[in-house]
């Protein structure tokens, strides 16, 4: 092979890149032993020698982070990374999205939190140290393996992760037989001279929402580790509750951080997507709802477990099944199984196994701790890896065995954990705090377990169509629902949004409900008769609320019983948490973290329920029919408007003035006339128009205090503003008429004397003026397109321009067979237009502010746990 | 028995429902072979565009309805009226899943679709 030197190429931040991939992973492995080690020894050097491993370790990922900057800062296009996601024209400020719109990218980002938390932890000592170090590496060495790129010398085909600091021209050797190189001369040593730019951001994530929105969330999804570490540690040394104590601030951060994450990514999507609104059940938002709502379930358990000592085994799930369904969430989201059920999953970068392997490494790993014998440990650890070893032999995940082997695995740890802790036997009461926050924990299980079955179904699909019976149980049933099953053809519901609905509004009228109540009971055992009492205020303040909300908010028990009662709920929380606030913490803030939390949460409920029951279509067509073949509930939710022609739109008059382009983005004016309040405003929802992808709106919004009108252009022609196109030749007698543009055009006749309205310059020339009247509604214009000689030879035009009806005319005196005829020559400029929705969100106030009190509210309990575990 | 297990059992049970729910909800991935054998229900089918059909289309006419020829995995074309503002890219989807059923006229009546686009990688390697 021969070998070339390429020119203008900065191969030196690469290959520092990767040495720093390799150091990191190396280093976390080490590392991961090296605490490992001194979890079992106590020896001062092997802590010293982890410790220092960690070091390293962490300035090994500040220096991959640090090596992308530059590749992408420096518009280094020679690497695959910049090419693809960067280019020239980026402001400084979007190229830190640059990181988290390839997969490699994020995982770097993840990367980057974790060795973060683990500093932290590192920097304070504890005895959990080293075991939750070790584990937090060991996660660490496998998500820097995603980024390594190496390809496995014995197994062809197969690549060890995807890295971002590959060339452009190792990916796509063509770019070296571009046919520019030939036709320019160009040596292939000098590629670099055509590659000038790169392909650039999407769109999309040039947002603000969009700078923060992933670091927070890939924040959150890096915290969830570290419950789940100490939860593990405490299997491990076999210290089976004291870990609850430190981990409970972690497991509340991871809570906070998460959530914040979660609804940032509401706030983009509703600020900057035009699927209408900021929560689409899409497969990839469920996927990151789904740990939210279990780690807040876990934590309720874990303060159960603080002041009772019960519900330990429901504690261990909860936080370890946290992390397993964060990474469950990342094989969704990047192996590609989810392919067409959602819009905006990544491809699969090959990684799909390895990030299989990933998850299964971590639901094996508590499993295996949970032995208390060491021996029986390594024996799990054997049939463990016997196994692994059989599926690559076998060249594919076997499902049954895994399944099987999964489903042991999961019987094994039950039964490890009665078997080194017996049950608490004693009676619960009823009327106990921990009995009710138990029973809410579990429907918040619930709410998360239905979210989880039907994002799942594409990976059901995969596992049932690999498993022969259920064509065997089709044979004997003959339930279609079986052979779909067989065939992996399940599909989403059609109206998958109601799907959900109907199923998680039950449960959010329980969890309201609860979160109103829980708080009044005490601990152990409570007094049925300061209960009752409690219980009567807030319920009769409650319905008060709800029957002065219901005209409020125009919501009636004929739009739906179960609405009325969703409201009733939401408002029994808020009271409930109020009441308490002032009844029994008596504004103590310090302590009122739960309360306000919960009333964010009722207050964020209300504003979902207004938002969403009350959200109307106000672009409602109702020009168009589709005809006779369709049902009326096949809505319109899109006009057509015409340029400066106002529109009725319900209370409002919008007219669509005109656009303007700035930078890539073209933002169209539409102005609102409000009827009802006579007040007047303009929006411009802008779209970006990308070549593959097609036109890219993004929504502008008017913010009222009690509701949003939300628009976005659906489509727009493509020409530009003021373009003339060619309307076509027409060839006529004097008299004669057509419709241009829609108007009347007649030729009325053809001067050949000047009028007034021609410079004297063309004094002495021949000329043939045609008079041509443009008839546009009520008004008529006269255009004179003139054909000109000079001096006997030279011919020119001058056309002329009906403003109104947007036609151009030219004219050409013609001869046919011997007659005069003339040749009127238009062009036009057609009318402009926007196609686009608008949807009035009443009341979405309530959910940002429910939200931040929430966050707040978290924040607090926080505090006050860290401050308990200091004394 | 504890009042716990009663809560447990309950749990349990509606959690089964839930799982059962999502199976019963499903809807099913089709070719337009067995859509047509059930004219009127809702399936969701996998389908290419043909682009030497044509797409027919007039934003004045009308801004939510355009019709093309869809080709299924069995290789079937289809008349598929869709009833949604074109998304602009379609001409370029790979793949389009549609949502909809067969009509009395045997044409595919769309009420939703989501477009699958080439990533932008794709292309312009050869435009640079």
């Amino acid at each position: 092979m021969e070998t070339i030197t390429f020119n203008g190429e900065h191969l030196a931040a690469g290959n520092w890149g990767h040495f720093f991939v390799v150091l990191s992973f190396i280093t976390a492995i080490f590392g991961a032993i090296a605490f490992a080690v001194h979890v079992k020894s106590q020896n001062e050097t092997h802590r010293q020698i982890a410790r220092a491993t960690f070091f390293i370790h962490f300035i090994s990922v500040l220096g991959i982070i640090i090596s992308l900057f530059l590749i992408i800062y420096n518009h280094y296009f020679e690497y695959q990374y910049a090419w693809q996601h960067s280019s020239l024209e980026l402001p400084t400020h979007y190229m830190i999205s640059c990181f988290w719109e390839g997969q490699e990218g994020s995982f770097l980002l993840w990367l980057f939190w974790e060795a973060v938390l683990g500093m932290v932890i590192m920097l304070k000592p504890s005895q959990w140290q080293s075991p939750v170090l070790a584990i937090v590496l060991l996660s660490q060495a496998v998500l820097s393996s995603m980024l390594l790129g190496i390809e496995i010398p014995f197994l062809t085909d197969y690549k060890f992760g995807s890295s971002p600091f590959i060339l452009l021209r190792e990916v796509d050797p063509s770019v070296l037989q571009l046919p520019v190189l030939t036709m320019q001369g160009i040596a292939k040593a000098d590629y670099m001279q055509v590659i000038v730019n790169g392909t650039g951001l999407n769109p999309l994530l040039q947002n603000y929402w969009m700078v923060i929105h992933p670091p927070t969330l890939f924040f959150g999804f890096a915290t969830t580790i570290i419950p789940f570490a100490y939860a593990v540690s405490g299997l491990w040394t076999r210290k089976y509750k004291e870990w609850m104590k430190p981990a409970l601030p972690w497991a509340l951060t991871s809570v906070m951080v998460l959530g914040a994450g979660i609804i940032m990514g509401g706030v983009w999507a509703y600020e900057s997507l035009s699927f209408g609104g900021y929560w689409a059940w899409d497969p990839v938002e469920n996927a990151s709802l789904i740990p939210w709502v279990v780690l807040i379930a876990g934590v309720h358990v874990m303060v159960i477990n603080r002041v009772t000592g019960s519900s330990l085994i429901l504690s261990y799930l909860l936080i370890i099944g946290t992390f397993i369904l964060v990474l469950y969430a990342t094989f969704l989201t990047r192996s590609g199984v989810l392919g067409d059920t959602s819009v905006h999953s990544f491809t699969d970068l090959g990684l799909s196994q390895q990030l299989l392997v990933f998850l299964l490494m971590f639901v094996f790993l508590p499993v295996i701790v949970s032995f208390k014998q060491t021996r029986a440990r390594w024996i799990y650890f054997g049939v463990m890896l016997v196994l692994f070893v059989i599926n690559i032999l076998v060249g594919k995940f076997i499902v049954w065995l895994n399944l099987l082997f999964l489903l042991a695995s999961f019987i094994l740890f039950i039964q490890n954990f009665y078997a080194h802790l017996p049950l608490n036997k004693k009676e619960e009461s009823t009327f106990s705090r921990e009995f009710w926050m138990f029973v809410g924990s579990l429907v918040l299980l619930l709410s998360a377990i239905q979210v989880f079955s039907t994002t799942s179904i594409p990976v059901f699909n995969k596992i049932t169509a690999s498993l022969g019976m259920f064509d065997w149980l089709y044979n004997i049933t003959g339930l279609q629902k079986f052979q779909d099953m067989a065939n992996g053809n399940v599909a989403q519901d059609i109206d998958v949004i109601r799907h959900y609905n109907s199923w998680q509004l039950p449960f959010a009228v329980i969890i309201a409900l609860l979160s109103g109540i829980t708080q009044f009971f005490a601990y152990k055992k409570s007094s049925k008769r300061a209960l009752l009492k409690n219980f009567t205020i807030v319920f009769i303040t409650s319905i008060v609320l709800t029957a002065v909300l219901m005209p409020v908010f125009k919501l009636w028990f004929s739009t739906g019983i179960l609405l009325i009662l969703f409201l009733f709920a939401s408002t029994f929380a808020i009271v409930g948490n109020s009441w308490f606030i002032y009844k029994a913490l008596r504004f103590k803030w310090k302590l009122s973290g739960a309360a306000l939390a919960h009333i964010g949460f009722g207050l964020m409920m209300i504003g979902v329920l207004v938002s969403s029951a009350k959200k109307q279509v106000i672009s409602e067509n109702k020009l168009y029919s589709y005809g006779d073949n369709f049902s009326a509930s096949e809505n319109r939710e899109n006009i057509l408007l015409y340029q400066n022609q106002p529109f009725n739109m319900a209370q409002y008059v919008v007219t669509y003035k005109g656009d303007t382009t700035i930078g890539p983005n073209t933002f169209y004016e539409v102005h609102y006339y409000d009827t009802i309040r006579d007040q007047e405003f303009s929006l411009y929802p802008n779209a970006q128009y990308n070549e593959n992808q097609g036109l890219m709106p993004n929504p502008d919004t008017r913010h009222y205090l009690t509701r949003d009108i939300y628009t976005h252009v659906s489509l727009v022609p493509k020409s530009g503003e003021g373009e003339w196109e060619a309307d076509g030749k027409h060839t006529m007698a004097i008299g004669d008429t057509m419709i241009v543009n829609k108007s009347l055009v007649i030729l009325e006749g053809v001067d050949r004397t000047l009028g007034d309205t021609i410079s004297k310059q063309l004094a002495g020339h021949d000329l043939h003026i045609a008079r041509v009247k443009v008839i546009t509604g009520d008004s008529a214009v006269v255009a004179k397109p003139v054909f000109g000689i000079k001096d006997g030879q030279g011919i020119y035009n001058i056309y002329s321009v009906a403003e109104y009806a947007k036609i151009r005319f030219n004219y050409m005196p013609k001869e046919v067979e011997g007659e005069l005829m003339h040749e009127i020559e238009t062009d036009i400029q057609p009318q402009r237009y926007i196609v686009m929705k608008a949807i009035a969100f009443p009341y979405i106030n309530l959910l940002w502010t429910g939200t931040i009190v929430m966050l707040l509210g978290f924040f607090m309990a926080i505090r006050r746990r860290l401050k308990e575990n200091r004394k | 028995m504890k009042s716990t297990h009663i809560v447990i059992l309950v749990i349990i049970a509606v959690g089964i429902a839930a799982i059962l729910g999502t199976y019963g909800d499903a809807s099913t991935t089709v070719s337009f072979k067995e859509a047509a054998e059930n004219p009127g229900k809702s399936f969701h089918v996998k389908t290419y565009l043909v682009k030497e059909k044509g797409i027919e289309f007039n934003a004045e006419i009308d801004p939510e309805k355009f019709i093309f020829y869809g080709k299924d995995g069995n290789g079937e074309v289809r008349k598929v009226i869709c009833l949604k503002e074109k998304p602009q890219g379609f001409e370029h989807a790979e793949e389009i899943k549609l949502i909809g059923h067969v009509n009395g006229a045997n044409e595919f009546v769309a009420t939703d679709l989501q477009t699958k686009c080439p990533s932008k990688y794709e292309n312009e390697i050869q435009d640079i």
